[in-house]
């Protein structure tokens, strides 16, 4: 992709980093979600991460690529491991990247 | 001279010459947000490092930091950006993860409204995250509006000057070194970290849970339209979980 149509995709990220943080500081009378609204705020993030990370992760060029011989996989394992433990994010980020190197290690040779 | 001797409280603007450490506001800010930017700024080195590894371009790289200011959207417009995704897709994406901002919004709404709306814009732009659960604790403590907007620009200041420095350190650093295969995978992995600690619910596990698998199931569809389906289908799964739960509970 070309240089100009990722200068303009990093505009329009801007701007959608513009609109969520002050689009409801347009008006200045203040106003209340209700609970059942902001549950969905609360998860609509979650649900777009996971659906860009699980392919991410799990396919190669579109097909299925997540075998024992796939690093990617044994990260994956780690980091939900991590989690599981009750990490924060960057020891989760670490778990992941170590044992995505020690397997890409260990199945190359 | 007048007011000097006047009964009235003391002025809570700061005056020429008030060394701003001394600044109760500007005080707390620091003590309560110096925690969280330490992991800030290594989180902005992994973003910096992350944007080079998905094959930015260093000018690139460092106009979204700049431009963009927002962690997690960077992090997840990466593998789209790479894959030439669709402009709106890679904008609704950014917006769709930025929604919990709108939540933070609401919540400086009431003593941000004194100010005038171009000031208001400004500020909202530079919430962050920290900014805003700390800044909602103030406000909940009875602050009034004027130490909330110190209070608020003061952590504003020291979280764009933490994590533009450590996200423009780790662009370089990612660009200086050669480039390493193995770490072509960091940014899969920055978002994975960052999602992981957001499930702390039953609905919020079968949200990622539904999302992840329907985008493995969708994924053939053109425009990559999956990933609006999987995001569609994941809160719908935890908005009736949470419905049933509210019935039952």
């Amino acid at each position: 992709m070309g240089d100009l149509w990722t200068w303009v995709a990093l505009v329009g990220l801007g701007l959608a980093t513009l609109v969520t943080r002050s689009g409801p500081l347009w008006s200045e009378r203040p106003f209340a979600l209700t609970e059942a609204q902001t549950f969905a705020l609360q998860m609509a993030p979650m649900a777009a991460l996971a659906a860009i990370v699980a392919p991410a992760l799990l396919l190669t060029d579109g097909a299925w690529a997540a075998t024992i011989e796939d690093p990617r996989l044994w990260a994956l394992i780690a980091a939900v491991s991590a989690r599981l433990m009750g990490r924060g994010l960057l020891t989760i980020l670490l778990s992941g990247l170590v044992v995505y190197g020690a397997a890409r290690f260990i199945l190359a040779s | 001279m007048s007011a000097l001797h006047s009964s009235e409280a003391p002025p809570k603007m700061p005056t020429v010459g008030f060394p701003l450490y001394r600044d109760p506001q500007v005080r707390r800010a620091i003590r309560d947000l110096s925690p969280g930017l330490l992991a800030m700024a290594a989180w902005g080195l992994v973003t910096g490092l992350a944007m080079i590894e998905s094959g930015l371009s260093t000018a690139h790289a460092v106009g979204m930091s700049l431009l963009v200011y927002a962690g997690a959207a960077q992090l997840a417009s990466l593998p789209l950006i790479a894959a030439g995704a669709p402009l709106l897709l890679i904008w609704a994406s950014a917006l769709v993860i930025n929604l919990r901002f709108l939540i933070y919004a609401v919540s400086q709404q009431p003593w941000m409204s004194r100010l005038p709306r171009a000031k208001r814009l400004l500020h909202g732009y530079f919430t962050t995250d920290i900014l805003a659960v700390f800044g909602a604790q103030r406000a909940q403590d009875g602050w009034d509006s004027q130490s909330m907007v110190r209070y608020f620009r003061t952590g504003a200041v020291l979280c764009w000057v933490v994590w533009q420095t450590a996200s423009l350190l780790g662009i370089f650093l990612a660009a200086s070194l050669p480039r390493e295969e193995g770490l072509r995978v960091l940014p899969a992995l920055a978002i994975l970290a960052l999602l992981l600690p957001m499930i702390r619910s039953r609905p919020a596990l079968a949200c990622v849970l539904v999302s992840a698998f329907a985008s493995l199931v969708f994924k053939g569809l053109p425009l990559n339209l999956g990933l609006f389906l999987a995001t569609l289908a994941g809160v719908l799964t935890a908005v009736l979980l949470n419905r049933k739960a509210a019935q039952h509970g």
